[in-house]
């Protein structure tokens, strides 16, 4: 069965990165261009992964991730975003409050981001000497 | 002295609770009393992240025995966990 994953970003050259990345390898990928129309998607789809960028206008990461939790609680969301940003005390927040999701650095590279997506939906893990 | 260190996001998620007993079960049935597993929160300690190159969540990390080895991913299977990290399954 193909996995389905939902990016949202604003910047349209990293949902380009996030798209030919993971279309390439077999993923179905919809995109969304901001928090807004993120949720609209997840209205009436459910996918198996999301990764939701943190600096959006009008609706940022945190307002989308809250969002989607109060619907969602099971599928995977990846905030992808630098651990240095203006939106860490927002996210110390949510994940006081038990908000699940995990992280991914930017910036990131194609192989980085097959290895996250492929060991999140299908648990294989990745080995890497340091 | 085996020495780890787990990198989650958020103490308080489930998921981060999960993999927290995940790994502790793993190191309390394969090195008991002979290892040692700190925690970050790269959303309290983003620094400690950035300075270790992790690029995400959840993040596992031998540090002794070298070499150094990282995994990524599910722990629920321990023998792939000991595996991937260069050790030997005990059980």
């Amino acid at each position: 069965m193909q996995r389905k994953v939902l990016v949202v970003d604003d910047e349209i050259a990293i949902r380009r990165l996030f798209e030919d990345s993971l279309t390439r390898e077999g993923f179905f990928v919809e995109s969304a261009q901001s928090g807004v129309e993120a949720l609209l998607i997840l209205e009436r789809e459910k996918f198996d992964l999301i990764l939701l960028d943190l600096r959006m206008p009008d609706f940022d990461g945190v307002e989308t991730l809250r969002s989607i939790r109060e619907f969602d609680k099971e599928t995977p969301i990846y905030i992808v975003s630098g651990f240095y940003n203006d939106y860490m005390s927002s996210l110390k927040e949510v994940a006081s409050a038990g908000v699940d999701f995990e992280v991914m650095d930017k910036p990131i590279g194609r192989n980085q981001i097959l290895s996250i997506v492929n060991n999140t939906l299908s648990g294989p893990l990745t080995c890497q000497e340091a | 002295m085996y020495k780890f260190r787990l990198f989650i996001s958020g103490f308080s998620s489930a998921t981060s609770q999960i993999v927290i007993e995940q790994v502790k079960t793993i190191m309390d049935d394969n090195f008991p009393g002979n290892y040692t597993l700190s925690i970050v929160d790269v959303i309290d300690d983003p620094e400690c992240a950035r300075s270790k190159m992790i690029f995400a969540t959840p993040v596992l990390v031998k540090h002794f025995p070298k070499p150094e080895r990282r995994i990524f991913g599910s722990f629920i299977d321990p023998k792939k966990v000991l595996k991937n990290l260069g050790l030997t399954n005990k059980k």
